[in-house]
């Protein structure tokens, strides 16, 4: 009988080997991972000392920006509340808003200055700051009425920020110097702990902080006034005019001063109270001889440097008239730099009625070529050209201040110029141009 | 398990192991020579950083509104805090001296004695000996602002630059001074170049350059000499 065969039994599997091999193995995989992973620490911890020192240099940076962007703006002209240029009286410029009290008896002083606060308490004074997002400035220039306008804060939180404090030099008022910290910070912050909080209530929480402090100067626009109401280089000619000068003011007394003859078969001249003199000066051998005198010697008497540096100050503010400007062209350079020294260059033509400079803002307007007023102007300041002219048009015109040609003063209708001290006295200890005092620069902890 | 087997599972593990153990080898050795390379770094930087925040405020004078409008009745007084030693540092020069005001430190601002007192004389030099950059903390006191022990400086050059500006000047021209001589205005750059190599690595060598603008310019009569 055939049996069937039984079928073989499958082979048995063999057991897993190695197992412990594998085992070990693979802990010291794991123990290596664990090694290399500590190593990539130090990686780790060089890239935040770079970081910080990253973010130490931008808040350095950001100080030294805060410095310049100050020195640049108290030169400037009007500003609005975010330190924009602007064309509205009811904006006032950038020194006057956090330097001393814009009004008349400022002069009285010997040009000292006083930081504005808000408050009574000094952490109430006006911080002027600065976002600075991918080079554009985003700004603040707070007001007595309005101490802590809005500042637009990056949603991410990134820029740079920095953020201005006003100091007496060495603690007292000195004639022509002011302090000033810029504190700048690596990142802008937010609310009462941001760089540009608008008090010190709370340290910034930003990333770095740096605080550079600066003594600035006044370098003066006119730093002595002149002793008379008209002063011209050569002769003053009024002949088919009439000129009414006066000067009521003791400690100058001279009302016309000029290195050649004063023609003036009508005019009428008036010295101080008392004085018994009519204040005229004619012939005077060294204006006449300033007025010729080569490489500009007329105006570095005047105006203490030679024409090209002048204009070149940071606080001038120079208009091209090579084809000759009217009162038009002037309109906003006038309304924008109520306290800057305009420079002209070029001829003016004064020709429509307006009114120049006030008791509070007097004007001083250096024109580099001839100066031409034939229209109903009011002028408060001083005012300095190559010649001038009073041309018919002009009857109703008047100069409060003082008046200035290098070379000649003519006047062919009547020309009425009275000297005003306290407008002269703005203009002297209050107009220039701020400059760094050298050796002022330092880190500080004051911010 | 056969003996066969349990060898030539070893053999494998082994072959395994001896691979991973050479690569980790590697990886130490680079992570040390990193560690070193920080090291140097961290040190070159640490010096370079101070140099550059300390000389950048070099002559600051706590009083230098003193400069502005002053009042010839009370006599003119320049910045006492002016000079450097040496007065040109030109490429190559190991060592600069410089005073600075710290009189204001702790006190209110404007505070300041006129006079450079042992701690406003500081400077910087190299000691080629050991092979260390030096930090005049104090005149006369000289103290190792890198570790010889990890950092052998072989090149420290502190070159001072200067360009004077001549002073605008209005009937009196040029401006000149209480000696007679003109009067500028000196503005100052010093450029630092710091070349090092790891004590424990020669290989290990880095430099690094920086250069900074002195915040405080001085005033100055130049006469001819």
């Amino acid at each position: 009988m055939m049996h069937r065969a039984t079928p073989p039994a499958p082979p048995r599997r063999a057991p897993l080997r190695g197992m412990a091999a594998l085992t070990v193995v693979m802990v010291l995989f794991f123990v290596m991972a664990l090694v290399a992973a500590y190593t990539s620490r130090n990686l780790i911890f060089e890239q935040r000392i770079s970081a910080n020192t990253y973010r130490a240099a931008r808040a350095l940076a950001a100080a030294d920006a805060g410095v310049d962007w100050t020195l640049a703006m108290l030169n400037s002209g009007r500003v609005d509340l975010n330190c924009q240029p602007s064309l509205d009286p009811a904006d006032i410029d950038f020194r006057s808003r956090y330097l001393s009290s814009n009004s008349p008896a400022e002069a009285v002083v010997n040009g000292g200055y006083e930081v504005i606060t808000w408050g009574a308490a000094p952490g109430t004074r006006l911080y002027p700051a600065c976002i600075n997002r991918n080079g554009v400035l985003t700004c603040v220039c707070p007001t007595v009425a309005t101490p802590a306008p809005a500042m637009a804060v990056p949603a991410d939180g990134i820029g740079s920020s920095f953020r201005v404090s006003f100091w007496l030099p060495g603690n007292a008022s000195r004639p022509g110097a002011m302090e000033f910290a810029a504190r700048g910070c690596a990142s802008p912050g937010t609310g009462n702990t941001a760089c540009f909080a608008p008090s010190n209530a709370a340290m910034p929480a930003v990333d770095s902080m740096t605080s550079a402090l600066t003594t600035v100067g006044l370098l003066r626009a006119l730093p002595v006034v002149p002793k008379a109401t008209l002063t011209a280089g050569t002769v003053v000619d009024a002949t088919a005019g009439d000129l009414r000068v006066g000067n009521s003011d003791a400690t100058s007394g001279l009302t016309v001063h000029a290195g050649g003859a004063i023609t003036a078969p009508v005019g009428q001249f008036e010295g101080p109270a008392g004085s018994g003199s009519d204040g005229r000066l004619a012939s005077d051998a060294s204006l006449a001889t300033l007025a010729a005198a080569a490489n500009e010697g007329w105006f570095r008497a005047m105006f203490g440097m030679d024409p090209a540096t002048y204009q070149r100050q940071p606080a001038v503010v120079r208009v091209n008239c090579a084809a000759g400007c009217t009162l038009a062209d002037l309109a906003n350079v006038l309304a924008g730099h109520p306290r800057n020294p305009i420079w002209v260059e070029g001829d003016l033509n004064l020709a429509t009625a307006g009114v120049m400079g006030s008791a509070v803002d007097p004007l001083l307007l250096i024109v580099n070529g001839n100066l031409t007023v034939a229209a109903d102007l009011q002028i408060t300041g001083f005012v300095h050209a190559n010649a001038i002219t009073w041309a018919p048009g002009a009857e109703t015109a008047r100069l409060r201040g003082a008046m200035a040609a290098a070379s000649r003063f003519t006047a062919t209708t009547i020309a009425t110029l009275s000297y005003d001290k306290a407008v002269l006295d703005i203009i002297r200890l209050r107009y220039g141009s701020f400059v760094r005092a050298p050796g002022s620069w330092n880190l500080t902890t004051v911010n | 398990m056969s003996i066969v087997e349990l060898m030539v599972g070893i053999t494998i593990s082994l072959f395994i192991l001896a691979g991973a153990t050479m690569l980790l080898t590697s990886q130490l050795a680079d992570n040390r020579r990193l560690l070193l390379e920080a090291q140097v770094q961290q040190d070159l930087r640490a010096a370079s950083d101070l140099i550059a925040r300390d000389v950048r405020r070099a002559g600051y004078w706590g009083q230098a509104y003193r400069h502005v409008w002053p009042d010839p009745a009370n006599g003119v007084v320049a910045n006492p805090y002016r000079d450097t030693t040496p007065v040109e540092a030109p490429n190559g020069t190991t060592s600069l001296v410089y005073d600075r005001s710290i009189d204001e430190e702790g006190q209110p601002l404007g505070t300041d004695d006129n006079a450079v007192t042992a701690p406003e004389n500081v400077g910087f030099r190299l000691n080629a000996n050991n092979r260390t950059i030096e930090a005049q903390v104090s005149r006369g006191n000289w103290q190792a602002l890198t570790d010889p022990a990890v950092l052998s400086v072989t090149q420290f050059n502190i070159v001072l630059n200067s360009r004077d500006v001549a002073i605008p000047c209005g009937v009196q021209c040029p401006a000149l001074g209480p000696g007679g001589c003109p009067l500028v205005q000196r503005a100052r750059d010093v450029t630092v170049v710091i070349v090092a190599q790891a004590v424990h690595d020669a290989r290990v060598r880095r430099s690094l350059s920086d250069t900074v603008r002195l915040r405080n310019d001085v005033t100055l009569e130049l006469c001819a000499p």
